[in-house]
């Protein structure tokens, strides 16, 4: 599937504008919390004598303190985010009614962000279906009008996900404890955690896949009834799951890559500097544009691995501009 | 029952004198001779003791009292259950895991049976459903300077292991499994019920203890003291003989699975030691991390405590699902853990294994009193321990688990003593260190670990590591085979230091009250001349404007904000290199430090060199009279990256 992947990506480079409208959601969404986290760190930073030690390094001791004595800065998002790939998890997203400031500002737009989401991969789709080209008139439309779809895909994924996670994950793992504790050796209770790990995995892929797959049926089947196109959007998920599986995990390890990449970099190390924290903040745009390039590549490719063996590719019909119908002439409106 | 057969074999163990005795290093208050039997399907041990006991008080003593410690998992109203909620250190109570202790008969030297006098008493929580403590009464007082000597038959019924003593499957730990004589002091019975967080108090004295398993467990069993026979018996069945002289308790372990390996450590001025690593198949990988931090440990402690006086060490490495066995020390035998992936940087099971063995001085040989100090035994070891594993292993480093896969961050330092025991602010002042079994929750009573090194290495910063190098080993040597408490520390110390720290000690390790030092402000303007009528030559006049002079009026103001005062130090950084230092008495709440017409300020620290551990807020101790937001610009476009990547990371799962 390397080749759907490729030709997704030369989507991508060929319409940098979806990942630049990916890049600048995430920039938007992020920066309500970037004002509150500048005061707080020049408050803190700016006449501390401790400030010359945290350019050179992490400084464990500064931030466990900062934690501590500032505990309404983001309250328990640390250890609960920390908890969810823990061996026993969290329950769910009331375990997290503790995260206080911008731990709890964050929640709240990690869920505006799903919203955003559904609209920017609305436009990504619609546009790419539509014929007379793209561009951020058509995205932005393509995104209204499909969002209520989306949206609806959007947080039935994220219900069933965090259901799949709260069943496979934390209840299981409950329901094991002991079991797992009674088994002879170590070497048997990880090779349970890893069976259990690898079923959430595929389970949790297999709901990204059909989710993806359903809003490309969305988009791409407007011949079908449009509860039809769900099916329709599963079943494509489930006949094409070794193609779409492959172009996820080649996603997974772009990014991963990129990831790696940027830490081997160390681009942070020169940032000692006004003109150093500038050019980190353009390296750190860029990094996020390109994993955008990546993103808008993957669904790119989830189109086209659909498109390869759809049966119907009926023609556009945007309804914004509805083909005008030429009315017969009435005899009672025939002038004499 | 198999009391008679036992006792018999007890009673002959009883005279016959071995060839492998060694000379007590102590003269025995309370000996064992043990005689008993694993059943390891029932999973009890059945045995008879024989038990020397000697009055060392100026009283008369009318009855004993005893441990009964298993009987803490007796059902859930004993006190353990009630204060623990069946959890202890991590591991939880399992349904059906119940462990009892039961005495079937007692008698006296002249055949008098005392069983039926046998009482349960609560002297701590006066618990009526609690039956960790027994006394018996004697039919004659043991006169001071005399000895007794009573046959106790027993059952222990070995709980599913969760806190420190039980089985897991074939795995047996078997820990507080005795009837245990408490400590008679001059004031009465020192005897305290079993606490949720509790250790132990014990006299010393000479162990002889024969255990009878079944012949599959056969030179897999581990214990207090040397193993002097290994012999088969009837039924598919071998004996397995200990004996230690001079030690407070006995605990021993078994497991078929165990891989037995062995290793030596000699050093000038103690005894060759003979360590035995019962290890874990599945942790064969570690086997010499094992022996590398018990060798390391040995020279350590040894150095500055003095030498290790047994011959013998034993390591234990619990199974999996037995975690609750591990991380115990018992006189010469050690209990640690590891895990099947745990990197080297984790320092799993290094740090575990200095830990325990640390306990063999501050516990096994300075037998404090660890239900009413127990900071005389974990907070010294653990002080200990830190400074051990910085010089042998360096800085750790925080671990991440991902779905139980340990992470190790190496490019983020912990460094010791402050950065390994920050846990000691989350409740520094929710409690003061007192009694065990006093503090509000485990939480709380881990400060008993934290606070305590953190003293500790206050001290030592105050004094010098030399010197108080030297009074910890003058403490460790001196009070070696007794039973030490706080005020001989703070004596030894003050001796050692030509200082009285006791009142440091009451008001800093004992209270509750919180420290902490702050620099408010930092400032440096540029010096003016005086205003207003200025005498100059004998000349008065009036100056309007002052004259701006070539030096800088600088100006720190200091802050006490917590309640704890102490001497702290001050230093203020001029341009030029140039400092200087002061040392504030801490007793007033501020005090202000100013420079006229001097070289300009750079910054002012309190306590810059690191010695109040206690600190709480270390992030206020220095401040800079320039603003330089490089740091916070640094730190802001990071945070921003990772919040970014962190809302497309999460926008794009679903």
């Amino acid at each position: 599937m390397v080749s759907a992947f490729l030709r997704g990506l030369r989507i991508s480079l060929a319409k940098p504008h979806f990942a630049i409208a990916l890049w600048l959601a995430t920039a938007a969404l992020a920066a309500p919390l970037a004002l509150p986290i500048s005061n707080f760190l020049h408050a803190e930073l700016n006449r501390s004598s401790d400030a010359p030690a945290l350019v050179a390094g992490p400084g464990f001791r500064w931030w466990q303190t900062q934690r501590r004595v500032h505990p309404e800065l983001v309250g328990n998002l640390p250890e609960k985010a920390e908890q969810i790939v823990s061996p026993t998890g969290v329950a769910g997203f009331m375990d997290f009614d503790g995260a206080q400031g911008i731990g709890a500002g964050f929640l709240g737009l990690a869920m505006l962000g799903v919203a955003a989401h559904a609209f920017l991969l609305g436009g990504i789709f619609g546009s790419l279906r539509d014929e007379r080209g793209s561009d951020l008139v058509i995205f932005a439309r393509e995104g209204s009008r499909r969002l209520p779809a989306f949206l609806i895909v959007t947080i039935a994924a994220a219900a069933i996900a965090v259901a799949i996670y709260h069943g496979v994950w934390w209840a299981a793992g409950k329901a094991l404890e002991e079991y797992s504790t009674d088994l002879p050796s170590e070497r048997a209770a990880f090779l349970l955690r890893l069976a259990r790990l690898a079923l959430l995995l595929l389970l949790l892929t297999f709901v990204k896949l059909a989710a993806d797959s359903i809003r490309v049926a969305l988009v791409e089947r407007p011949d079908l009834p449009p509860v039809t196109r769900y099916f329709v959007g599963v079943g494509s998920a489930i006949g094409r799951l070794r193609e779409l599986f492959s172009l996820l995990a080649l996603f997974a390890l772009a990014s991963a890559a990129l990831f790696f990449l940027w830490t081997r970099l160390s681009v942070g190390r020169a940032a000692t500097t006004t003109g150093g924290v500038l050019l980190l903040v353009v390296a750190q745009q860029v990094f996020l544009f390109l994993r955008g390039i990546l993103k808008v590549g993957y669904y790119a490719g989830v189109r086209e691995v659909f498109l390869a063996r759809a049966t119907v590719a009926p023609t556009p019909r945007p309804p914004d501009m509805p083909r005008p119908e030429e009315e017969p002439p009435s005899p009672d409106r025939i002038e004499a | 029952m198999r009391t008679a057969p036992l006792r018999r074999a007890a009673g002959a163990l009883l005279l016959a004198a071995s060839a492998a005795s060694a000379a007590p290093l102590t003269p025995p208050i309370a000996s064992y001779r043990i005689r008993c039997r694993l059943d390891d399907s029932s999973k009890t041990v059945e045995g008879t003791e024989l038990l020397t006991w000697r009055n060392t008080t100026s009283r008369p003593a009318a009855s004993l009292r005893f441990h009964l410690y298993l009987n803490a998992f007796r059902n859930t109203r004993t006190t353990f259950f009630r204060e623990s909620g069946g959890e202890s250190r991590s591991n939880r109570f399992r349904a059906g895991g119940w462990g009892s202790i039961s005495v079937s008969r007692v008698t006296d030297a002249a055949g008098a049976d005392l069983t039926a006098d046998l009482r349960y008493l609560s002297p701590d929580d006066g618990n009526p459903d609690d039956r960790t403590v027994a006394e018996i009464p004697l039919a004659a007082p043991v006169a001071p300077g005399e000895a007794i000597r009573l046959s106790i038959d027993f059952v222990s019924k070995l709980p599913r292991v969760y806190a420190r003593s039980g089985w897991k499957g074939d795995f047996f730990f078997v820990a507080q499994w005795f009837p245990k004589i408490a400590v008679l002091e001059e004031e009465g019975w020192n005897c305290h019920q079993y606490h949720a967080h509790s250790e132990f108090f014990a006299d010393f004295g000479d162990y002889d203890v024969a255990i009878d398993v079944p012949s599959r467990f056969k030179g897999k069993v581990g214990g207090t003291g040397r193993l002097i026979e290994e012999s088969d018996a009837p039924g598919g069945r071998v004996i397995e003989h200990f004996r230690q002289e001079s030690v407070h308790d006995f605990a021993w372990t078994t497991d078929p699975e165990f891989e037995v390996h062995a290793d030596r450590f000699s050093a000038p001025g103690g005894p060759s030691v003979a360590i035995t690593l019962l290890l874990q198949p599945e942790h064969h990988s570690v086997r010499e991390r094992y022996f590398r931090a018990a060798r390391t440990a040995l020279a350590a402690f040894g150095q500055r405590y003095g030498a290790y006086p047994y011959d013998v060490l034993t390591i234990v490495d619990p199974p999996w699902g037995a975690g609750g066995a591990g991380g115990m020390e018992y006189p010469t035998m050690i209990s640690c853990g590891t895990g099947l992936f745990h990197p080297e940087g984790l320092l799993s099971p290094e740090g575990v294994t200095i830990h325990e063995f640390g306990h063999q001085y501050f516990y096994g040989l300075l037998a404090s009193n660890e239900f009413e100090e127990p900071w005389l035994d974990e907070g010294f070891t653990t002080y200990a321990t830190t400074r051990v594993m910085g010089e042998a292993y360096g800085d750790s480093h925080p671990v991440f688990s991902l779905f139980g896969f340990p992470i190790v961050f190496r490019s983020i330092a912990i460094r010791p003593p402050l950065d390994s025991q920050l846990r000691y602010f989350d409740t520094s002042t929710r409690d003061p260190l007192t009694a065990s079994w006093k503090f509000e929750d485990g939480r709380n009573y881990a400060m008993v670990y934290s606070k305590t090194a953190l003293v500790l290495s206050t001290v030592e910063r105050m004094v010098g590591t030399k010197r108080f190098d030297a009074a910890m080993g003058d403490y460790a040597r001196e009070f070696r085979f007794r039973h030490p408490k706080t005020e001989d520390f703070v004596a030894v110390l003050s001796r050692t230091t030509g200082r009285d720290w006791s009142d440091f000690f009451r008001r800093v390790l004992l209270s509750s009250s919180s420290l902490d030092y702050a620099v408010e402000s930092a400032t440096s303007v540029r010096s003016k001349g005086p205003r207003g009528l200025v005498e100059t030559g004998g000349r008065v006049s009036e100056v309007e404007r002052g004259q701006t002079r070539k030096g800088w009026d600088s100006e720190a103001l200091v802050e006490r904000r917590g309640d704890l005062s102490l001497p702290v130090e001050i230093l203020l950084r001029f341009e030029g290199g140039k400092t200087y230092r002061s040392t504030w008495d801490g007793q007033a709440r501020w005090k202000r430090f100013r420079v006229e017409n001097g070289p300009r300020l750079l910054e002012a620290w309190v306590d810059p060199d690191e010695k109040l551990l206690l600190d709480a807020d270390r992030t206020n101790n220095g401040r800079r009279t320039r603003s330089d937001a490089a740091a916070a610009n640094l730190w802001t476009a990071r945070a921003f990256f990772w919040t970014e990547n962190l809302l497309d990371l999460f926008m794009e799962l679903w």
